[in-house]
């Protein structure tokens, strides 16, 4: 390989759809109205499963995006691949990026799905078990292929750059933006669009997680979420009792900062600094000396100390050891002066929408950055050990240049970024 | 001169449907024999349309350090242990144990095309019996465990993640691995795939695309020699067959591999990744002959300077005429010998051009060119093939292609290493 060009990196635009609506700005305006967009489960009907609380897109509908015709919905069946071409349409227009003959080719898609079309793959089994083996999908494959979210956003939109998928389960986001961002540095592209796009809201995905006891249910009629599923996700809480599955996606559209100078497209934030580490040791307990290196090695490639990080957006997903292990491994990091930079978990607000998830709160970063506001952690109660730490219980205005983000997969796959607000020099 | 900042290759391992190891593969491999057989995985109705499939013979783990009981019974995907097995030879190879100071610094690229998704099957069957799934049904089905347990196995404690370009996905874990190392992110890079495709669901789906191969003639050539079924750049060829696969290389930076005195096998000259923008399976002139070109020119060199093309002939009607066609593109009329590996190996979907990867790096140091068997040549198709028979040659840089689903491509040059 050529040695690489160390190009910087910046963020041009972002499109995020979560259960608070689609669509980035109705997702911010609840969001910075310290709302949830969780709910009661509407998507199949769990009979008497205690998991009951999720994240659904309220108002997504592929029909209307315009990407896809009608009888193509009828084929292309797996949800991720619509939103995730959706998005991808709709970063490139915010951008004001033209895919050209000449942009086209340096234009790329780096973005994941854990668990990408396993709602086409249901269909198929309900097919065959009403109607019979001959009338499976001839597209059920490629609705199946992880990276036909990038492949179709290439297709839909003609851009020929990379195009592929990274999979890191619930860090896929953070390691499909942090790929994409040194695919720009090394100079393989000029820009990429990066992210990751979940609908995992299945039966079978849902009594799976369920039944590894990872999923939030309340434990009785005292639970503050058993009449209001607002309430449920409520990470590093004293009470919190495990994840909120939830749909979501994002799409962060990187360029290099020539590349966005030369094509006028907005420069909202810089990133900084990445870095990824592996466990090495439990498919699910997380291990605190690589994730404190993950976080200590974004840090240190920004070139800055922990001192000079203002705003952490957390991996907090509301699970009892993993978030306690995330604040155990804040505290050694950054020490005393962790209880000056505010926290915050969006999953509070979105739930936990696995591959997406990491996308979504990188947006949601840069968006804090770029308004200067931070984003809450809804439902805080903290435990009295963490009780001096500033987990931001309503969203509120604060001028920030720096923020972290992290992300924490199952597999022991750990990503880290460090975004800036945009400085000359 | 320019800086280059090459990858080293220090350790590789297959197992694939020509043999359980590495070796028996290649002995099979330079005698152009096939690995595609009678489908035995799974009892064949009369009506099944797919009766062919390369499957690994002899699969047993229980002979790897890493393997128990227990741990057999929760990680009974093939593709955990099959990607834990390679990974384990590779290592054992390049005579790379990793110590406390090498765990940090090395990566894990490796993945899957379609990953655990006979563990996801399973849970579905018991679940409409009745019966619970079996409780590590997830994580044996979260594609990148493939890399995590690689991770668990081995220490690595750097980047660990899968990336995914459905029949590209070997040939972009290394590119992926390599930009790691390229950019100081890690020293040492574990990079590979796997896929053990030969599921009764997944068969037929393919059948149903018309992409498997399915004939049932009994004027075709695989009629009486299921092996005749894969048959890349012959004029009858009709689709590919699914085979079973994994297999693993171990990078390093020039620098690591220098001052932990491995042996340099072979080197990543170039890469080129680039995405078609056409059609979701129909493979796009252009922008595959762009991928070539890019590869090339990340090696900094020309055209002329390729020993030896190995394919992604699939086997498909189109597929094949059009890599040709842009073969011709970047070669001119006379191109450098060609062979499909996939006539001997079948289709190991993501694993296919990881295997490839390392049975040309195999083959530079052997100074043989392995050969498109059943070759009935395509009159459309006018490239150098090495037809039917391995050939001596020398090769000193080496073109690899895939070209997956979604119009995912990725090319690699590969450089040869100490024999």
């Amino acid at each position: 390989m050529r040695q690489p060009e160390n190009r910087r990196v910046v963020i041009s635009a972002y499109e995020v759809s979560t259960p608070l609506g689609h669509g980035l700005d109705r997702t911010w305006e609840r969001a910075a109205k310290n709302e949830s967009g969780l709910g009661w489960i509407t998507r199949f009907d769990p009979g008497d499963y205690p998991v009951r609380v999720v994240g659904e897109i309220p108002d997504y509908d592929p029909a209307k995006g315009g990407l896809f015709k009608e009888r193509e919905l009828g084929f292309w069946n797996a949800r991720f691949i619509h939103l995730a071409v959706d998005l991808c349409r709709d970063a490139l227009r915010k951008a004001g990026l033209e895919v050209t003959a000449e942009t086209g080719p340096r234009i790329g898609a780096m973005m994941g799905s854990a668990i990408g079309g396993s709602d086409a793959y249901e269909e198929a089994l309900r097919t065959i078990a009403e109607r019979g083996a001959g009338r499976v999908s001839p597209f059920l494959l490629p609705n199946l292929c992880v990276n036909l979210s990038a492949g179709m956003a290439s297709i839909k939109l003609g851009f020929t750059g990379p195009v592929l998928s990274v999979v890191s389960a619930c860090a896929t986001g953070g390691h499909a933006v942090a790929e994409a961002a040194w695919t720009i540095q090394r100079g393989a592209a000029d820009a990429m669009l990066a992210g990751g796009v979940e609908f995992p809201l299945l039966p079978a995905i849902l009594y799976g997680f369920g039944n590894m006891r990872t999923l939030f249910r309340p434990r009785d009629e005292s639970d503050r979420a058993w009449t209001d599923p607002a309430r449920a996700s409520r990470p590093y809480s004293v009470d919190r009792r495990g994840f909120v599955l939830a749909e979501g996606g994002a799409i962060l559209l990187l360029a290099e900062l020539g590349f966005a100078r030369r094509h006028k497209l907005p420069i909202i934030a810089e990133i900084t600094g990445a870095a990824m580490t592996s466990d090495a040791s439990h498919f699910t307990q997380p291990r605190k000396e690589t994730i404190v290196r993950c976080i200590r090695g974004a840090i240190e490639d920004a070139g800055v100390g922990p001192g000079d990080i203002q705003h952490i957006n957390g991996h907090g997903t509301s699970t009892t050891v993993g978030d306690e292990v995330e604040l155990e491994c804040l505290a050694e990091v950054f020490g005393p002066g962790l209880r000056s930079i505010p926290i915050t978990s969006n999953k509070s607000q979105v739930g936990h929408s696995l591959a997406a998830s990491a996308a979504i709160e990188l947006a949601l970063s840069a968006e804090c950055l770029r308004r200067g506001r931070l984003l809450p952690t809804i439902n805080i109660e903290p435990e009295d050990r963490w009780a001096h730490l500033d987990f931001v219980p309503v969203a509120r205005e604060a001028a920030i240049d720096r923020v972290l983000s992290s992300s924490f997969g199952f597999g022991g796959t750990n990503c880290c970024v460090v975004l800036e607000r945009f400085k000359e020099s | 001169m320019e800086t280059r900042n090459d990858a080293v290759v220090v350790g590789y391992d297959a197992m694939t449907p020509l043999g359980f190891t590495l070796e028996e593969t290649w002995k099979n491999a330079e005698a152009g024999r096939s690995g595609v057989r009678g489908i035995t995985r799974f009892p064949l109705s009369r009506d099944y349309p797919v009766r062919v499939a390369g499957e690994v013979p002899d699969l047993d783990f229980s002979r790897f350090p890493f393997w128990n009981e227990r741990d057999q019974a929760n990680w009974f995907s093939p593709v955990i242990f099959g990607a834990m097995a390679v990974v384990h030879r590779a290592l054992a190879m390049a005579g790379l144990e990793l110590g406390e100071q090498d765990k940090p610094r090395t990566a894990v690229v490796f993945s899957s095309a379609i990953g655990g998704l006979d563990a996801m099957i399973d849970a579905e069957k018991r679940h409409a019996s009745g019966r619970t799934p079996h409780p590590f049904t997830n994580p044996n089905g979260c594609l990148n465990l493939v890399a995590g347990k690689v991770s668990m196995m081995t220490g690595a404690t750097g980047p660990c993640f899968s990336p995914v370009a459905a029949c590209a996905t070997g040939n972009v874990s290394i590119a992926l691995g390599s930009q790691l190392l390229g950019l100081g992110l890690a020293e040492i890079a574990i990079c590979g795939a796997v896929d053990f495709p030969v599921l009764p669901s997944l068969v037929a789906s393919f059948a149903a695309m018309n992409g498997a191969f399915q004939s049932q003639r009994t004027d075709d050539r695989a009629a009486t020699d299921p092996a005749l079924a894969s048959r890349p750049f012959s004029r009858d060829r009709k689709g590919f067959v699914l085979s079973e696969g994994s297999a693993a290389l171990i990078l390093a930076s020039a620098e690591a591999a220098k001052s932990r005195g491995l042996r340099r096998l072979g080197t990543i000259r170039g890469v080129g990744m680039n995405g078609d923008a056409s059609h979701y399976v129909q493979p796009h002139e252009p922008t595959i002959t762009r991928c070539m070109a890019l590869a090339l020119e990340d090696a900094g060199i020309e055209p002329e300077d390729i020993d030896y093309v190995s394919a992604h002939a699939a086997s498909t009607r189109l597929g094949d005429l059009v890599e040709s066609r842009a073969i011709h593109a970047i070669f001119g009329a006379k191109t450098p010998p060609v062979g499909a590996l996939k006539s001997q190996l079948g289709h190991t979907m993501g694993a296919s051009s990881a295997i490839e990867a390392v049975l040309a790096i195999e083959g530079m140091r052997r100074g043989i060119a392995l050969p498109t068997i059943h070759l009935d040549s395509d009159p459309e198709i006018d490239i150098n093939h090495v037809a039917n028979e391995a050939a001596r040659i020398d090769q000193e840089l080496v073109l690899s292609n895939s070209f997956g689903f979604g119009g995912a491509n990725c090319c690699i040059v590969f450089e040869r290493g100490e024999s």
